[in-house]
């Protein structure tokens, strides 16, 4: 549809409105997703973890991790990551082998008993807590600041 | 040949070199070994060819402490006993099942393994059964091919049992013609054995008295007699037969029906993103027959937390499991589909690229898991007998069932593990059901399996057990007993193959008593 040509106003308040919506989509595209824990958490880093088509169902699962840990401290949680998994490729989950070392991570916890109840069901530590910074991650507005 | 003692003379005194008390499986099994040769058997069934409401009466008892079935409903008095209501599945004792169990008060097999492995074969062919493929240790009677690398604290091991795809054999249709045309072998139907008279001491059975509904009277005399008339029926009868001993037959040590065991079924877990992952492992064999595989713990697991067996049983490959998501719409069917996305890439279902493998888990279903328990020998769950008479003028049996803190304990280690193992190797996530919960003390929902174990169990130790490593009643020289009530120690399978294969060790032995 055209916009009527004799409406000059609201026409080029239109046009910033789409413009501005615009820009946000690139920025949630471009990467900036939230800052947790005092650390830049790209929507493209969440995919070191987990299928990126996957977040919103990761997000849900960590909500509920949130929900029964009180006091979840993602600095702490960070650390225990990075500790724990090692340097992060940037090539995220196209590395198979830090796939592999969350997997063994994971695993790992279940062989530990490091283990979290949620809804009844049993679930690795780590891939709780992973679940939980992508849930803090989708909490804050997009491209803010922790 | 086959008789009614219905139409047999009132006071008819019966002679045989062998006297099987009971037509099924068991009494079956032996029966057949004797077929073609000089010794005169004969085998007492208290029904007949068809079921009979009346001779299912005579079942009727009383169940003390936790819920149990109708005694009723899970014998059955015809020929061919409780087969004809069998399932047909089938399964072997493992090593496990007869390793001593130091920490329990009463001791499990006085035999080796071997002694009723090696019969395995033949049981399998009476009853019907496909041999199990070979295993790579070469074992033809277990299969075991065990997806499960060695190294976690609470393993678990995958075995199999199997269920004949042509359905359950009934004992009495198949063997009937075969018992018929042997001139060895009588069977008299409708005779119900009511006491086993002995010789004053109480050491040797001097007759058999037998009853009919209708009021008719026999006695049997013979060289040896075999009890093979059930797990409840058992003890019973020798608890009826108190003339000379006054707390029963066999029973100066006052075991006889003591160490009731079930198989208690019972829902272990709620687990999903498993079906598919485990029918990588557990999947159809070539050439084998329905193989129903269960995860077990292993021996190592067995011996550090002083547990029983069990079996948690997995929806056999190609069969469906319950999907649980078509019954269940509230929060929880979101919660688990979301969970259930994030173990593609966790199970290495999502390749390098991110795209879902050719083949991988098309959809990650939420079933149910039951497991199929051991009961530890607990004197106290034991058969007895209550002041109520039946129609032949027999006090009926009451049985006192407990379940017990092993059961609790070992239901509990059952959920732990397998918590721990399905998610050491991603195949899924676990919820145990609320009752596996150490410390629960609430009423647990279990049912039962309809197999009655151990009222007559197998010991070195007249003190601990009833017969001796031969089925023999211990103080008593020409009485035998043949069936799941000598099972010391039962593991979590069937045991009705193991019946069959204890019956025909049993024959091997009368044969060579019995000259």
């Amino acid at each position: 549809m055209t916009a009527p040509t004799t409406r000059a106003g609201p026409t080029r308040r239109r046009l910033l409105a789409a413009a501005l919506a615009a820009a946000g989509g690139v920025a949630v595209a471009g990467g900036w997703w939230a800052a947790v824990g005092g650390r830049r958490f790209r929507r493209r880093e969440a995919r070191f973890w987990i299928d990126e088509r996957f977040l919103d169902s990761a997000a849900r699962l960590g909500e509920e991790h949130l929900a029964a840990t009180a006091g979840f401290d993602p600095e702490a949680v960070w650390r225990a990551l990075d500790e724990l998994l090692g340097p992060w490729p940037a090539t995220g989950l196209g590395d198979e082998r830090f796939r592999a070392r969350v997997r063994a991570a994971v695993e790992s916890d279940f062989a530990a008993e490091a283990t979290v109840d949620l809804r009844g069901y049993r679930f690795s530590l780590t891939e709780a807590r992973l679940c939980a910074l992508v849930a803090l991650a989708a909490r804050r507005p997009r491209g803010g600041a922790a | 040949m086959i008789l009614d003692l219905r139409e047999l003379a009132d006071q008819s005194h019966l002679r045989a070199d062998l006297c099987i008390i009971g037509g099924g499986p068991a009494g079956i099994a032996l029966a057949r070994r004797f077929t073609a040769g000089p010794r005169q058997v004969l085998v007492l069934e208290s029904g007949g060819l068809e079921l009979e409401a009346d001779a299912q009466e005579l079942n009727r008892g009383e169940v003390r402490g936790e819920r149990y079935f109708d005694l009723r409903l899970p014998r059955q008095r015809v020929f061919g006993g409780t087969s004809v209501h069998w399932t047909g599945e089938m399964g072997v004792l493992g090593e496990v099942d007869f390793a001593a169990r130091p920490w329990q008060a009463y001791p499990g097999w006085p035999i080796a393994r071997e002694e009723v492995a090696s019969r395995y074969a033949e049981a399998l062919e009476i009853c019907g059964g496909s041999a199990w493929p070979r295993n790579p240790a070469g074992d033809p009677a277990l299969f075991r091919r065990d997806p499960m690398p060695p190294g976690g604290a609470h393993r678990l091991e995958l075995r199999y049992r199997q269920r004949r795809a042509a359905g359950p054999r009934r004992f009495g249709t198949h063997y009937r013609d075969e018992l018929a045309a042997s001139r060895s072998v009588r069977v008299v139907l409708h005779a119900n054995a009511t006491e086993l008279v002995a010789e004053p001491g109480g050491g040797h059975v001097r007759e058999l008295v037998v009853r009919t509904l209708g009021g008719r009277r026999a006695t049997v005399a013979a060289r040896a007699f075999v009890l093979a008339c059930g797990g409840l029926e058992n003890p019973r009868l020798l608890l009826l037969s108190n003339r000379v001993e006054p707390r029963g037959l066999g029973n100066r040590h006052d075991q006889v029906g003591r160490c009731f065991q079930e198989h208690p079924v019972v829902e272990v877990a709620q687990v999903f993103g498993f079906a598919e992952s485990l029918a990588r492992v557990a999947g159809p064999i070539a050439g084998s027959p329905v193989l129903l595989p269960d995860l077990c713990p292993s021996a190592e697991l067995v011996t550090r937390e002083r547990l029983q067996q069990f079996g948690i049983e997995l929806a056999p490959a190609g069969e469906p499991v319950w999907d649980l998501d078509r019954r269940q719409r509230d929060g929880t069917r979101r919660f688990v589909a979301d969970a259930a996305r994030l173990l593609p890439w966790l199970t290495n279902e999502i390749d390098e690229s991110g795209s879902r493998r050719p083949g991988g888990l098309p959809a990650m279903k939420r079933a149910r898991l039951d497991s199929m328990q051991e009961m530890a020998p607990d004197p106290a769950c034991r058969v007895t007998l209550g002041e109520e008479r039946d129609a032949l003028g027999c006090r009926r049996l009451v049985l006192d069932l407990r379940l017990g803190a092993e059961f609790r304990r070992t239901l509990a280690a059952a959920a732990r593990a397998l918590v721990h193992e399905l998610g050491r190797f991603s195949i899924g996530r676990v919820a145990p059901s609320a009752w596996t919960a150490p410390g629960f003390d609430g009423e647990i929902p279990w049912r039962g399996a309809a197999h009655h174990l151990g009222t007559t169990r197998m010991s070195d130790d007249p003190a601990r057990g009833v017969v001796d490593r031969d089925c023999r009643v211990h103080g008593v020289d020409n009485l035998w007993i043949a069936g799941s009530s000598v099972f010391p120690a039962s593991g979590y399978v069937n045991p009705t193959l193991t019946i069959v294969a204890l019956a025909l060790r049993l024959a091997e032995h009368l044969e060579a008593r019995l000259p």
